[in-house]
């Protein structure tokens, strides 16, 4: 994948992080693509793909405190940077017409 | 003041499997760890229970490997829960080899909130598959980028 296009996860992601950007990290971010698209994704997948789209720029993350229900760990917070809210709407805007979300090049 | 974490859970759950496999020598080091830790653990006539500071109480019932974690004043008794419903321990063992420090950090107490939410939601045995599958996954991919980054030193071969 290049740096100007988005794959249909990366797409989900920053759907995602878009419209409920409170409370962001692992596990809610997996079930709220679950919720979106109806397809449960590992959590490996979507380590991986928020590590892409943290290299393309497009997503930033920050560490919070420790929890007692994660067994005194930190929960690493993603937020969706300014490029990744155009990359989301270039998307939005090129696919309208065929109702699609998936491999899309989003590149001025 | 403290409270019962998942980590003070993983540690009374290896007591309960020293108690139960007639460990001494183990379950006298366990013990050791969870005073270190000030869990207060004290033998009852069916297994052990923990108490800390904030009245919560982890009592286990070694014969029949169940747990309860309850507060002794509230109303309602303490329901029994198998261990199986802890979420289990092994993991970090298999993953810190193949992870990053952070990645290994993140993915752990991910699992750990995500077994809570399958418990809740599905039951124990689908709780323990789901963290399994998950743990397999990431183990997979963790080699997979080290077989990549190993490909890449020696023949300039692999992902950009």
């Amino acid at each position: 994948m290049t740096q100007d296009t988005l794959g249909a996860l990366e797409f989900q992601l920053l759907a995602v992080l878009l419209e409920q950007p409170r409370d962001a990290y692992g596990i809610t971010i997996m079930q709220r693509v679950e919720d979106r698209t109806g397809k449960a994704r590992s959590l490996a997948a979507i380590y991986a793909t928020l590590d892409r789209l943290q290299r393309k720029g497009l997503v930033t993350s920050s560490w919070g405190e420790p929890t007692a229900e994660r067994g005194g760990r930190r929960k690493r917070y993603y937020e969706i940077e300014g490029a990744g809210k155009e990359a989301v709407e270039r998307v939005r805007q090129a696919t309208q017409p065929f109702g699609l979300t998936s491999v899309v090049r989003v590149g001025a | 003041m403290k409270v019962f974490t998942t980590e003070d859970l993983k540690l009374l759950r290896q007591i309960a499997y020293g108690f139960k496999r007639g460990n001494a020598l183990r379950t006298e080091a366990l013990l050791s760890k969870a005073d270190s830790m000030s869990l207060n653990v004290c033998l009852t006539d069916d297994g052990f229970m923990a108490t800390t500071r904030d009245r919560l109480i982890v009592a286990f019932h070694v014969g029949e490997m169940r747990f309860s974690l309850f507060d002794p004043n509230a109303e309602a008794g303490p329901i029994w829960l198998p261990i199986a419903a802890m979420p289990p321990d092994n993991a970090e063992r298999v993953l810190s080899y193949l992870l990053r420090p952070d990645r290994l950090q993140e993915a752990l107490g991910d699992f750990d909130e995500g077994f809570a939410l399958m418990l809740d939601r599905h039951g124990v045995g689908y709780a323990r598959r789901w963290y399994w599958v998950q743990v397999t996954k990431l183990a997979a991919r963790g080699l997979f980028d080290a077989a990549c980054k190993a490909a890449k030193i020696w023949g300039g071969f692999g992902p950009d």
